[in-house]
């Protein structure tokens, strides 16, 4: 009978060494998780990567030709440890007195926009856009991506900014 | 609850009859403890449980860390100051080497106490050795990775004493650079040393030690005792228990004890004291003793002899008695090298406490570093324009500058359609008298003609143009 409780008595204490070994483990484990997991997303949360909103000056409005013109700026994003500049595409259209700039950042899949003769094209998957911007082929959800701009000093500023690509409405992105 | 017991079996089952899983469990955990099992044999797996910490840690840092010498510094900054958790983790991975160091030397004075490299063991004993040469590595390679201050200077010294050996070291010491002096190519090699060649080795010789332990068996207590027990679960408690009180102290130390991060390295920097970890500084101490010309001695002969002999134990020790207290020589022999090296790793210690001008000075780097981690984190321009936003530290122009003179030498100096005005005053014939002159006929100063006349600016304009001209950097 003794021998009975001897062995249901090391029985429980073996389980109960492998719970603890297991609760031990479990708690490291969780502390790892958690610590590893938000060091890890969090750039993808992170206020600070921020947008660059500054206006970006082209030209002087005069020297600006009628018609297609394509141009540079350069934008100025946090990204982690650097303030990073790079080197963006935009697209004027001069009509008059009318002025659009447009991103060359084709909003189907991002691809860069393009222009043959009197209309914008998409050479990654065909779209194809009026130099007013709106969507006549292709599989783009929507017209090209209008940039604000202004003239100021006689020289034209664009708010350059990143919308969303694969959708029908233009979100900006932070 | 008992049908979910059942169906929890019917999948361990299931899992079972595919993978034979239960067969390596049982394998793995049922193996013999010779004379019970103990609290002291935790070292071994502690010594794993850390070694993989490092790995997950390590592996972490990579996602933000940049080993090339101009963005390391900003980057490990970055983790420390910006990234959430960020400080805990590289503070999990920088303490982590210093416990792991201390639990090697623990682990290899039980198993020589307990002679436990004895009796067909030597091979285990080798891997471990060589393990604890690899973890050694380990340290000195991940020491220049953030390229601070003491990453710099530490490694500097380092590889310039090995420059100093004869023959060998100055191709040896070219090799470790990848050139002449300590530069990104340093870092890149040290960073892939670090990060792919070592741990490659460490896993192969951990997998070798362990596969060499279990075909020699546990050796068990010293006295023989023809009992046994096995290693689950009560040594597999013992382990998890003792890494989980391991794991507290390492993860309460990084929370409460940031990492030390010093100022990025400045070659320039003439007054730095550098130090190497402390698990190097009686290696550092010993240099002291002997003069230039002998360096050979403290730093080859000396810890040349004291590894072999270590390394080459179970061939040297063929006494088969495992009792400590029954081979008093080998014990005792051991016993003051420990107390050797303690001993001088403390006079390292207290040398620099005692002079005053190297004490104030390493107080100071201290403080720098401190100072350092306080700052709030700035980002650093990369990229097309970074080399025009670098010259902004130059002062504003001179409202007068911006009306008759920025359209064509740009806004901040640094040239467009007219010539570049940074660093002008290094040229012949530029220095300010001349460019007040300059600007009233510069024709008369062998410019072409796209460069107007300035005449009708006050003397006190002029003046003022060439004075913030003649400051550009």
């Amino acid at each position: 009978m003794s021998n009975k409780t001897t062995s249901e008595n090391e029985s429980s204490r073996r389980s109960f060494l492998v719970i603890l070994s297991g609760f031990f483990m479990g708690l490291i484990g969780l502390v790892m998780g958690v610590a590893s997991g938000i060091y890890a997303i969090f750039p993808a949360f992170n206020k600070k990567s921020s947008k660059d909103l500054s206006w970006k000056s082209l030209d002087l409005i005069d020297k600006i030709p009628d018609g297609i013109s394509k141009h540079s700026i350069i934008s100025n994003k946090q990204t982690g440890w650097a303030i990073s500049q790079t080197e963006q595409i935009v697209w004027v259209v001069k009509e008059q007195e009318s002025v659009n700039v447009f991103s060359a950042v084709c909003p189907h899949e991002g691809c860069t926009v393009n222009h043959q003769s009197s209309k914008f094209i998409c050479l990654c998957h065909m779209s194809q856009w009026k130099l007013d911007g709106t969507k006549t082929d292709g599989p783009t959800p929507r017209d090209l991506d209008k940039l604000d701009h202004r003239v100021s000093n006689n020289k034209l500023e664009v708010n350059y900014q990143n919308f969303k690509p694969g959708t029908p409405q233009k979100t900006p992105l932070a | 609850m008992a049908i979910k017991i059942d169906k929890l079996n019917s999948l361990v089952e299931w899992v079972n009859e595919r993978t034979g899983a239960k067969a390596i469990w049982d394998h793995l955990m049922n193996e013999a403890i010779p004379g019970g099992t103990r609290w002291v044999y935790v070292l071994g797996s502690a010594l794993l449980f850390s070694l993989t910490l490092q790995f997950f840690t390590g592996a972490l840092l990579l996602l933000y860390y940049v080993p090339a010498a101009d963005y390391a510094h900003i980057s490990v900054a970055y983790i420390q100051k910006e990234v959430m958790a960020g400080s805990f983790i590289r503070g999990l991975h920088h303490y982590g080497t210093s416990i792991i160091v201390i639990l090697a030397v623990l682990h290899m004075l039980r198993t020589f106490f307990w002679g436990s490299y004895k009796n067909k063991r030597e091979l285990v004993w080798l891997a471990g050795v060589t393990l604890f040469f690899i973890i050694l590595g380990f340290g000195f390679t991940g020491y220049l990775l953030p390229w601070d201050q003491k990453a710099y200077f530490g490694t500097a010294v380092a590889i310039n004493l090995m420059s100093s050996l004869p023959v060998i070291g100055e191709p040896m010491s070219k090799i470790a650079l990848g050139g002449d002096g300590l530069s990104t190519l340093t870092l890149s090699r040290f960073f892939v040393i670090h990060v792919a060649v070592l741990p490659a080795i460490l896993v192969i010789f951990t997998a070798g030690h362990l596969f060499l332990l279990r075909r020699a068996n546990h050796s068990g207590d010293f006295r023989e005792t023809p009992t046994s027990e096995p290693f689950f679960p009560k040594q597999f408690f013992k382990d998890s228990a003792f890494a989980f009180l391991l794991f507290g102290i390492l993860s309460s130390i990084s929370y409460f004890v940031p990492a030390p991060l010093e100022p990025e390295a400045n070659p320039a920097d003439s007054s730095y004291i550098p130090r190497p970890e402390w698990y190097f500084l009686f290696l550092f101490q010993l240099l002291k003793y002997f003069p230039g010309n002998l360096v050979l001695i403290p730093a080859v002969i000396i810890p040349g002899i004291v590894f072999t002999i270590i390394f080459l134990l179970p061939f040297l020790d063929k006494n088969p008695e495992r009792n400590p207290f029954k081979r008093p020589i080998a014990c005792i022999s051991a016993l003051v090298l420990v107390c050797s090296v303690i001993l001088i790793t403390g006079l390292a210690i207290r040398d620099d406490r005692k002079d005053p001008l190297v004490k104030t000075q390493m107080e100071k780097q201290t403080a720098d570093g401190k100072a350092f981690l306080k700052t709030p984190f700035t980002p650093k321009t990369t990229g097309k324009a970074a080399e025009t936003v670098a010259q902004s530290s130059n002062a504003p122009p001179p409202a007068i500058y911006q009306a008759k003179c920025a359209a064509c030498h740009g806004d901040k100096g640094q040239g467009q359609l007219g010539s570049k005005l940074i660093n002008l005053s290094q040229k012949e014939k530029r220095t300010r008298d001349d460019i007040i002159k300059l600007l009233e006929d510069p024709q008369s100063y062998g410019l072409a003609v796209t460069m107007p006349k300035f005449s009708d600016l006050s003397e006190k304009e002029r003046q003022e143009l060439a004075d913030w001209i003649v400051s550009l950097k």
